[in-house]
């Protein structure tokens, strides 16, 4: 089921007035609701890979229990390297079986060896890598003695199994998330009103500009080899704009459906696209990894604790490990070096926390200066995202060099329709502002027209709706779904 | 809680209130202020998918006008012939594209499929039949909702920005220009075209034809089938059905079969499209044909048989 989808439409009402309609009963029955619900949402894809799910839950709540018992360090350990290895065993199969098989026979052939081989066909269960680190979160901070293990096998699987966020995060740490599930959960107004905002912005933002940005950068990079370097340009803008909309208006639809049940998720993505220097684009770009990746990769390698090498050893590992942990393609690993190049001239000089406060801060217009920098951050991001869309290696540099070297003074033009070209700008500039306007919330409708006037606030959220149906197309899923 | 959802469902109610009001608003305003018309000159009309829209240049055939769009079934002709005609009365000749591809039953994908209904459906959808409406409506009503708002969003857009007559994108002459290259560009068909078995009538097709060539009888506007020059190399899938089809469905109806047309290489953009190059031998010689009156000769067929044979020696 995928949240742009009438079937959502319908299920998530019915959950809702449920779940609360339980609330004077036990906690239990709303945990029991949760998981029933989230494995029917999960289960509406392919039923059959439940039994990942349920099998990672199983796994990880054993470990957690024994961890709890055992104060042997070498009994512990063994039990978190289990929960590891099944883990990443799991998501190893799955998402990089045929990955590692094709390079390895293709490593083989290169020193003359010819091997003969066939490609299992696997289907790569929908959100694995999202529900995989976070059941891990859970093993690793028991082991660590940072959360008691459950003994409540319901709560647990709930905490796997989430339905908002369990196929593309935000990927939740087992100390956040996990204990919500234990208390008592009452119907609080303002935090529903405030979730159903973010749904809407959400929405918005995957159907307005991701699906329809969706049907240019399609365009452009299958035909890229026939296309003049402003058509190029125009479709990478257009994909940063895609990947963003798309990721973080799940996220929001994720965290605002969360807070209708009376859940706080942690914040993804923090208007990235207004950072100064790709250390603050980083800081504000999928949160919820990069954050998962300091604490469980980063800080236990050693963090920046051994010095100018030791941080940009480790920092290379964690950009390389994140690009990879996207896909199993090469793509992703040039587009996570990429980013590491970038970033690290700024961490070797040490001024990788230079920005950490919001851009233009209580002005209405950003600087000069900070017109530059905050476009010369997107252009280099923008750069890299050329890596992560195109199929291989190879089509990205072409691209890259037929930005370079095709002709830049012409009007862009697609195989689409000018006029829907320019409609899908139109609903850009229209984002933009709402987004700049609302970049000092959590997310950019969370205070914007508060202080209006109820009609005027409400029209803005009808126009919002508006917006979201003349721009609605097929339902397309999230792209981050296949990661 | 009661609050909450009292008032979740009242932003609905006012929400797809304005949305309905909106949509009923563009579709309606639409229909009643769009203008068909075309220049008095042209009395003759080609129609049809991309194929007829990269052959006939209408600068060079006089008083035509080339309203052929790539992607476009019968379906969709048929509304852009009744509104055209229905303004037009000046209108004596049509030329519709009967070729291969037009019948096959992937044809139901180019009506009902979202891509093409998308593409097409807006310019019609404020004039569509209530039975035609329930088919789209029936073949998917996701796909038929999710068109109905890029319609309402381009009918809105034509009402504030004043387009409310025929431009390019309604159908045009498309003058293409590049040149076919059969040894490369053979390898990149996709494996669809390159299966030469017949497939299936679309039924879908045959239905809309009929309604085309009512529509004519009921204006009394000379209707005849045309077939685009193909390449050699074109996949010509469903051939018996579609001479069976003019034999005893529309025996009536001439067909002007241009697919022998002698035509180089160079003068095809790609298998089933000729070029601009092409496009002006093609359209000089219908231009003579007509001006010469041959069409309306009772021996016209094997007029133009001897002429295109004459050509190609």
């Amino acid at each position: 089921m995928i949240f742009n989808s009438i079937d959502f439409a319908l299920f998530l009402p019915i959950v809702f007035i449920l779940y609360w309609a339980l609330q004077e009963y036990a906690l239990r029955w709303q945990n029991i609701l949760i998981v029933f619900a989230s494995y029917l949402f999960y289960g509406w894809w392919d039923w059959r890979f439940l039994i990942l799910i349920l099998f990672s839950t199983l796994v990880d709540y054993t470990i957690g229990v024994y961890l709890g018992q055992t104060t042997d360090e070498k009994k512990r350990k063994y039990l978190l390297w289990t929960s590891l290895a099944v883990n990443l065993g799991i998501l190893g199969f799955f998402k990089y079986y045929n990955f590692f098989l094709d390079n390895f026979i293709t490593a083989f052939q290169f020193f003359g060896t010819e091997i003969t081989y066939s490609s299992i066909k696997i289907i790569l269960p929908v959100g694995i890598s999202f529900y995989t680190f976070q059941t891990l979160s859970y093993s690793i901070d028991v082991y660590k003695k940072k959360l008691e293990p459950t003994h409540d096998f319901i709560a647990f699987s709930a905490f796997v199994s989430f339905f908002p966020q369990l196929v593309a995060g935000p990927i939740e740490r087992a100390v956040h998330l996990l204990p919500q599930f234990y208390n008592k959960r009452t119907f609080d107004y303002a935090k529903a009103v405030d979730g159903l905002r973010q749904i809407l912005w959400g929405l918005f933002k995957k159907i307005v500009i991701a699906d329809n940005a969706a049907q240019i950068v399609n365009d452009v990079f299958t035909y890229y080899d026939q296309y003049p370097s402003s058509t190029l340009i125009m479709g990478a803008i257009f994909f940063s704009l895609q990947i963003y909309c798309d990721f973080s208006g799940y996220s929001d639809i994720a965290i605002g459906t969360s807070r209708l049940f009376g859940f706080d998720l942690m914040q993804n993505f923090n208007f990235p696209y207004f950072s100064r220097d790709i250390a603050e684009f980083w800081r504000r770009w999928h949160i919820s990894l990069s954050t998962w990746f300091r604490d469980y990769l980063y800080i236990p390698l050693g963090g920046s604790k051994g010095g100018i090498a030791m941080k940009v050893r480790n920092t290379c590992i964690i950009f390389l490990v994140s690009g990879f942990w996207h896909g199993a393609n090469w793509t992703f690993i040039a587009w996570g070096a990429i980013n590491a190049l970038l970033f690290l001239p700024l961490l070797i000089r040490n001024r990788n926390r230079t920005f950490t406060d919001t851009v233009a801060h209580g002005r209405i217009l950003p600087s000069l200066k900070e017109v530059f920098q905050l476009s010369l951050t997107f252009v280099l991001v923008t750069f890299g995202w050329i890596f992560f869309r195109s199929d291989t290696i190879s089509d990205a540099l072409v691209y890259i060099a037929r930005i370079v070297t095709q002709e830049f003074w012409v009007v862009p033009h697609t195989n689409l329709s000018g006029d829907f070209v320019i409609h899908v700008f139109a609903a850009v500039f229209f984002f933009v502002y709402i987004e700049w306007v609302g970049r000092g919330g959590k997310f950019a409708l969370e205070k914007l027209g508060l202080s209006w006037s109820k009609l005027a606030r409400r029209s803005l959220y009808i126009l919002v709706c508006l917006f979201i149906f003349l721009f609605f197309g097929k339902d397309q899923a999230f792209i981050y779904f296949q990661f | 809680m009661r609050i909450f959802i009292l008032k979740i469902i009242g932003f609905l109610v006012a929400s797809f209130g304005l949305v309905l009001s909106l949509v009923f608003f563009a579709h309606y305003t639409v229909a009643n202020k769009f203008n068909f018309e075309i220049d008095n000159s042209k009395k003759t009309l080609f129609l049809g998918h991309s194929h007829p829209e990269c052959a006939y240049d209408d600068s060079i055939i006089e008083n035509s006008k080339n309203l052929s769009k790539g992607g476009e079934s019968y379906f969709y002709t048929y509304y852009k012939l009744k509104n055209v005609l229905k303004s037009n009365p000046h209108i004596d000749r049509v030329f519709l594209e009967y070729s291969n591809t037009m019948l096959t039953k992937k044809m139901d994908k180019w009506t009902f499929g979202y891509q093409k209904m998308n593409a097409h459906l807006p310019w019609h959808a404020s004039f569509l039949s209530q039975e035609d409406f329930n088919l789209i409506y029936q073949n998917s009503a996701n796909d038929a909702f999710a068109v109905l708002s890029t319609s309402t969003r381009v009918n809105l857009l034509k009402l504030i920005f004043n387009k409310l007559s025929i431009d390019k994108d309604f159908g045009s002459y498309v003058s293409f220009d590049r040149s076919f290259m059969p040894s490369i560009d053979i390898s990149n068909i996709d494996g669809d075209n390159l299966d030469n078995r017949s497939t299936q009538v679309s039924q879908q097709s045959i239905r809309d034809l009929d309604r085309i060539v009512r529509l004519c009888n009921i204006h009394k506007v000379e209707l005849l089938f045309i077939r685009s020059p193909q390449h050699t190399t074109f996949n010509r899938q469903n051939e018996d059905s579609l001479m069976w089809y003019k034999a005893n469905k529309y025996p009536q109806v001439k067909f002007i079969d241009l697919d022998a047309f002698p035509l180089q290489d160079k003068q095809f953009g790609d298998e089933g499209h000729i070029n601009k190059w092409g496009a002006e031998d093609v359209s000089i010689w219908l231009n003579t044909l007509m001006k010469n009156n041959v069409l309306q000769r009772n021996d016209y067929k094997e007029v133009t048989e001897k002429e295109i044979d004459a050509i190609g020696q």
